[in-house]
This record gives structure tokens, C-alpha cells and sequence, in this order.
């Protein structure tokens, strides 16, 4: 049991580690120091330096990271490679902008019935490839790229014309009502009171699949469906209700992107955040925890990255993208080394156990 | 063990390297006193078209003036606020937000009374703080010129436009282009194609100018950036004509692009620049037209590409267009002509 642990978090990180170290070498190879790569990275993505610590821009800019990781995650779970985040996640964003700009209720009532009407909108739009899956054994990664589609589409559409702000220079829709504005701990980090619900959600997730029986129903199906199936699991509902949980959850990004971040839709909005919480899921072992701490990760190395080291090395932004997806390659290849670093690791448990022995 | 060893090794020395070598990043400190500019752009560098030319500006600046010029990239609108935080984080003296969201700015100036801020291109709004400056170059004009040419060349009497989206701002090239055709050849159609704020799509701007181009027309606009490329090869393609926009576009294609609508958003960019060296830097809106040399065609600043290459029937009404548009341009500075402009006008009747 010890192992597993072990590996489980000896995987992200070195996957982290060598792709940090793989794209230091191709910098490097540019010119530019990798140990002022290497400085900058930590400086820009989680300093505490200047008028706005950097390190709460990050925890901001994780905030929806956690959430489409997790209903990623939910998906893993259950053993079905679910993309339909990003089309989920917009669609709660649209709601949230309507809803924003037109509600006209006490903030206390508003606010908690827009991200409630965001979910359900969502839930039931991550519903449609769910049941095809089951149903009909449509492939959900057709399906879910298709639905991902007609999303950013209904939303280019919506913010060019019937949501359309009159004055805007660009498609976009109207600022929504000021009452609403999610808290932010530190005005313009964007880290407020969305990072403690996407915390508790996660906290919640891990009891639920760890700790129930329904989260032990979801993982058993997840791992082997025709054994759950044999078992007496009804598969078929369990997959249903995870998806569309997940799919609520990308909605509720999506939601408080609008109520804490943009406070308004605009073209250009599905920017594939959706498709990052599947690297945060991959990246974070498909744990709440792994997803907790590779959304912080990610979203620093992403700032500081793509940010910071064109700001302050001239480094092309691309190298820094290169950066990301080399780590994401590491995890996609862990299968490579992983041996290795298991060994690696019982060794050095044995070399223990005959210490103490 | 002893390969790991090797291979730890290795990578420490590969690390070591540069460090030993080049040291090109100690020498930041005898620029240290310098004035510090940070420009965002919207896009990724390579278009070809606005975000190219405000880099021009951004060389021009590091070139000529004493001070330190850092371009940042973003790419999407979810990283424009971070990245303008980024730098307002860094303690830069001006920062420049190239074609971001105008309440972005707006807000963010009131957030940071104390920093400069700075547009120098599509930021229209009269009402600003005192610490944010906004340089609007103003394209009814030199786009009416455009369609002026347009409208004595089409072979078809169709005539039309590429548009990146349905926004006031992109309307200014286009309305005015459609009136200058319409001027020139009252009988010709203008058609219109708006590509929905994709302005990062050559794909989609070549299957626009494709369907235009089947549809009868000979002569396209091309207004949307990158996206614009595919337009002009559509026009290169097809054996037809477009016009090119932002910075001089005519030796793509030689012979196939008529003109470009040059906007000067290097000048700009350079302009708000120079000003805050020479202590001149003040909030504001104020706008640049043709006559600041902020905007035109090609052919004024000597471009001669498409006579050079273009097919004969077509060169041969060059001179017709060029006596049109010096005519044109003389009323127009005179303040006999008007052009209608798609940021402060309601929509003529005329151009409907």
C-alpha cells in the first residue's frame, strides 16, 4: 500500500522535473541561462514580490483548473476518457453572463442560484454525450469533442449578436450586475472565495470516492465494468451519474470564471481551459490531492512561463508552451520509466526495512 | 548507480554551460536607469499585420529612443489582464495595451492612478483617467481611397470585403471602403463577409474571399489580420485582385494586391513612446488621420508593385484611380468631402 503512495507521487513530480530540465536544455540552447529560467519560473509564478503577489495570480488562475480537473478526474474514475469539459464549461459561463446581467435580486438569492442554474444547464448538456455512450456506445470522445464544438459556437454566436453589448468594440456581452462580483482576497489576484469553493469541492470528492460506498461503486466500474456489472452494480447509472456530475462541476468553472473573473463573455472565451483539466487530471493521478496541487502547479509554471520569462529573458512565449506540454509528455510516457522508478523506489525500501531489520 | 551518476552528470554540465558561456544575462545593469515600456499584444507576433506593426514601433523605440522596450505576447483573451498585471507587477514606468478590451483598461487605470497606461490604436472611448492615454488611428478615410481604387478597377462591378467581425471598429474600414467604391462606380455591388472576431484564421479568411470571389467579385478588402493572408492567397489563387490592410501587404502577391490600407500602428506605438521620454506623456484620446501620416495607401509612399507586376488591363486604369484619389484626398483634407466614420456616426442611409 506504502508503495503505491509512493510512486503515485514520485510520478507527477518527476514527470514535472524532467520537463522543466528538458525545456532548461532547449533554452539553454537559445542562449539564456536555465538557471535564470529556473529563477524566474519560481519569481513569476510564485513570488511574493510586487503590487500583486504573483503567487495569488496563480492560486486565481488555478481556481478553474481544479474544477474542470476534477470533473476530469470524475470521468477516469469511472473509466471513461470524458473531453466534454470545455463545452460544459462554457455553457455555464453563458448562463452565468445571462443571468448576471439580468437577474435583478439581492446578491444572497442571485448569486447561489446562478452557479446552481450554471451547473444544472451544464449537468444536463454533459447528460446528451453520457447517455449517448451508454445508450447507444456512441465513442465519447466524439461526441464530447462535437458537443465541445456546438458550445463555442452557441457562444460566438450569442456574444456577436442577441447578448451583444451596443457600445463594445469587440463581441462581447454586457458587464454583469456589480453585486454579483465573486470576493477576491487580494483586489486583482483573482484569488477570492471561488478558490475555497473548488477546495471544498475537492475535499468533498475524495470522501465521496474514498470513503462511500457510492464512490466505491464508481471506482469498481471504473476499473473493471463487466466485474461491477457481475457484482450487481447497475454500471450503466453510475456512469450517468458521475458524468453528469463532472459535467456540473466544469459548469461551475465556467460560472465563477464569469461571477469572480471576466464578469462578462466575449469571442474567443473557450480558450481550452476545459482541455487543461484533463492534464491536471492525467498529471494529478486522478487524486483529488494530485489535482489540488498540479492545478497550482501548472498554472504558476503556465505564468511564469509564458509570462515572466518573456517579460524578463525575452524567452519566446512558444518555449515557455514548449515547457507544458514536454511535462505533460513525461506523464504521457511515464510508462517508459516508470519500472525504473519503481525499482528505484523498493530499493530503497528494502535498503529501510534492512536497516531497521 | 554509477550511470546515474554519469547521466546527473551530464545534465549538470549541460546547465553549466551557458552560464559559463555566455552571460549575456548580467548585462542588464548599466540599463537599469533607463525608462522601462512594456507593450502587450493581443496575438502571438507573425500576422503580418497589427501585431507585426506595433512590434516595428516597439524596435523603432529600442533603436532610437533611451529607453527599454519589453514586447509581451498573450494569446487569448484569458491571459490579456494577467499578462497586463504581470507587467503592472514589474514596476514598469508605461505599459501599453495594444487592442485589449477598453474597459480592461479603463478599470485598470483607475485601479493604478499612479502608473502610466497607454493604447496606441482601437481604444475609442473620450472619457478617460488622466493616466491613460489613447491614440486612435482613425482608417474611414484611407479605406475610402481604397475603395475609390476599387471602384474604378472592378472588371465586374462586384466588389468585396473580407471583415474580421461586426464591431464598430472593423465597421470603419469597411463603410468607408464601401463608400469610396460606390462614389467611384455608383452601379457596383459591395458585399460583405464578417468572419465572427476570428482575426487568427487564414483558413477561413481564404474560404470567405473563395465564396466572394465565386459569388462575382474581383476586387476583395482584406480586413482581419492574419486571417487576411488567406484572403490575399484566395486572390492569388483565383486570378483576382485584393486590397491589403494594416501594413504594406502588395509583394505577397505581386501583381495579384492592388493596395494596402496602411495603418501606422508603429508610428503610434513609437509616438506615445517618445512622448514619455520627452516628459510630454498626458492622458487623453486623441485621434490620427491622414494628414499625421497615420494612415494611407501604399502607392502614396511609393509603392509601385502592382504596376510593376500586375496584369495589363488592370495597370492600365491605374492612372485613372491614382487622378481619382489625389482628387479625393485634397477635398477630403479641404473639408469639402465627407467620409463616414463607423465609430461616431449612425449608419448613413446611403451605405445601407
Amino acid at each position: 500500500m506504502k508503495k503505491i503512495k509512493a510512486i503515485n507521487l514520485a510520478m507527477p513530480v518527476s514527470a514535472i522535473i524532467l520537463g522543466v530540465i528538458a525545456s532548461m536544455l532547449l533554452i539553454a540552447l537559445t542562449g539564456v541561462s536555465p538557471l535564470s529560467v529556473l529563477e524566474t519560473l519560481l519569481k513569476d509564478g510564485f513570488g511574493l514580490s510586487g503590487k500583486v503577489a504573483p503567487l495569488f495570480m496563480t492560486l486565481g488562475t488555478s481556481t478553474p483548473l481544479m474544477l474542470t480537473g476534477l470533473a476530469a478526474m470524475l470521468g477516469f474514475k469511472v473509466g471513461v476518457f470524458s473531453i466534454a469539459q470545455e463545452g460544459q464549461y462554457v455553457m455555464g459561463a453563458i448562463i452565468a453572463a445571462w443571468l448576471g446581467a439580468s437577474l435583478n435580486l439581492p446578491s444572497p438569492i442571485a448569486v447561489p442560484m446562478i452557479m446552481i442554474l450554471s451547473m444544472a444547464v451544464a449537468a444536463l448538456y454533459g447528460l446528451i454525450p453520457a447517455l449517448l455512450k451508454v445508450k447507444l456506445g456512441v465513442n465519447e470522445i466524439i461526441s464530447s469533442i462535437m458537443m465541445n464544438n456546438i458550445a463555442a459556437y452557441v457562444l460566438e454566436y450569442l456574444v456577436a449578436f442577441p447578448m451583444r453589448a451596443d457600445a463594445g468594440q469587440k463581441a462581447q456581452s454586457a458587464v454583469i450586475n456589480r453585486d454579483y462580483w465573486l470576493y477576491q482576497f487580494v483586489y486583482g489576484s483573482r484569488w477570492g472565495i471561488s478558490f475555497v469553493i473548488a477546495v471544498v469541492l475537492l475535499i468533498v470528492a475524495y470522501f465521496v470516492i474514498f470513503k462511500t460506498g457510492k464512490g466505491y461503486k464508481v471506482r469498481m466500474v471504473g476499473q473493471n465494468i463487466n466485474f461491477a456489472s457481475y457484482g450487481g452494480i447497475r454500471s450503466d447509472k453510475v456512469i450517468i451519474t458521475t458524468l453528469t456530475t463532472g459535467a456540473a462541476i466544469a459548469g461551475l468553472a465556467g460560472c465563477m470564471e464569469v461571477l469572480g473573473n471576466y464578469h462578462r463573455i466575449m469571442t474567443g472565451f473557450s480558450s481550452g481551459l476545459g482541455f487543461d483539466g484533463l492534464s491536471v487530471a492525467m498529471l494529478g493521478m486522478s487524486h483529488p490531492a494530485g489535482v489540488f496541487i498540479v492545478s497550482i502547479l501548472l498554472a504558476g509554471i503556465r505564468q511564469g512561463a509564458q509570462l515572466g520569462l518573456q517579460i524578463s529573458l525575452s524567452v519566446p512565449r512558444e518555449l515557455g508552451a514548449v515547457l507544458i506540454a514536454l511535462v505533460i509528455l513525461f506523464v504521457a510516457v511515464s510508462d517508459v520509466y516508470r519500472p525504473a522508478l519503481e525499482r528505484l523506489l523498493s530499493r530503497k525500501e528494502r535498503k529501510n526495512r534492512r536497516k531497521e531489520g | 548507480m554509477k550511470r546515474l551518476a554519469l547521466i546527473v552528470l551530464l545534465v549538470l554540465s549541460f546547465i553549466a554551460f551557458p552560464l559559463f558561456a555566455g552571460g549575456s544575462s548580467e548585462s542588464t545593469d548599466a540599463e537599469d536607469d533607463l525608462v522601462t515600456v512594456a507593450v502587450v499584444i493581443p496575438s502571438p507576433l507573425g500576422d503580418r499585420s497589427f501585431c507585426d506593426s506595433a512590434n516595428e514601433g516597439v524596435i523603432r523605440a529600442n533603436a532610437e529612443l533611451p529607453v527599454k522596450v519589453d514586447l509581451i505576447e498573450t494569446q487569448g483573451v484569458h491571459e490579456h489582464e494577467t499578462a497586463m498585471r504581470g507587467a503592472i507587477n514589474r514596476g514598469y514606468d508605461l505599459i501599453m495595451g495594444v487592442g485589449l478590451d477598453t474597459q480592461m483598461m479603463i478599470d485598470l487605470a483607475n485601479e493604478y492612478p499612479d502608473q502610466a497606461f497607454a493604447s496606441p490604436s482601437e481604444l475609442s472611448e473620450t472619457n478617460l483617467p488622466p493616466n491613460l492615454k489613447s491614440l486612435l488611428i482613425n482608417v474611414n478615410k484611407s479605406s475610402f481611397l481604397a475603395g475609390l481604387i476599387a471602384g474604378v478597377m472592378t472588371e465586374t462591378g462586384k466588389v468585396g470585403c473580407v471583415a474580421g467581425g461586426d464591431a464598430p471598429g472593423i465597421n470603419q474600414f469597411y463603410y468607408g471602403f464601401k463608400q469610396g467604391v460606390l462614389e467611384a462606380n455608383p452601379d457596383a455591388e459591395v458585399y460583405v463577409n464578417y468572419l465572427g472576431f476570428d482575426f487568427s484564421n487564414p483558413t477561413l479568411g481564404m474560404e470567405s474571399a473563395v465564396a466572394l470571389y465565386n459569388e462575382g467579385c474581383d476586387i476583395i478588402y482584406a480586413v482581419c489580420g492574419l486571417s487576411g493572408e488567406g484572403v490575399l492567397q484566395a486572390a492569388a489563387e483565383t486570378g483576382n485582385f485584393a486590397i491589403g490592410v494594416d501594413t504594406v501587404q502588395d509583394e505577397f502577391y505581386p501583381g495579384s494586391i492592388i493596395t494596402s490600407v496602411i495603418k501606422r500602428v508603429d508610428n503610434s506605438t513609437y509616438q506615445i513612446i517618445e512622448d514619455y521620454v520627452n516628459g510630454d506623456f498626458e492622458g487623453g484620446f486623441e485621434t490620427l488621420d491622414l494628414e499625421d501620416g497615420a494612415t494611407g495607401i501604399s502607392w502614396d509612399v511609393g509603392y509601385t508593385t502592382f504596376e510593376d507586376n500586375g496584369p495589363d488591363f488592370m495597370v492600365a486604369k491605374v492612372p485613372d484611380a491614382k487622378a481619382l484619389v489625389e482628387e479625393y484626398k485634397e477635398k477630403i483634407l479641404a473639408g469639402e468631402y465627407e467620409v463616414y466614420d463607423a465609430l461616431t456616426m449612425p449608419l448613413w442611409d446611403s451605405l445601407r
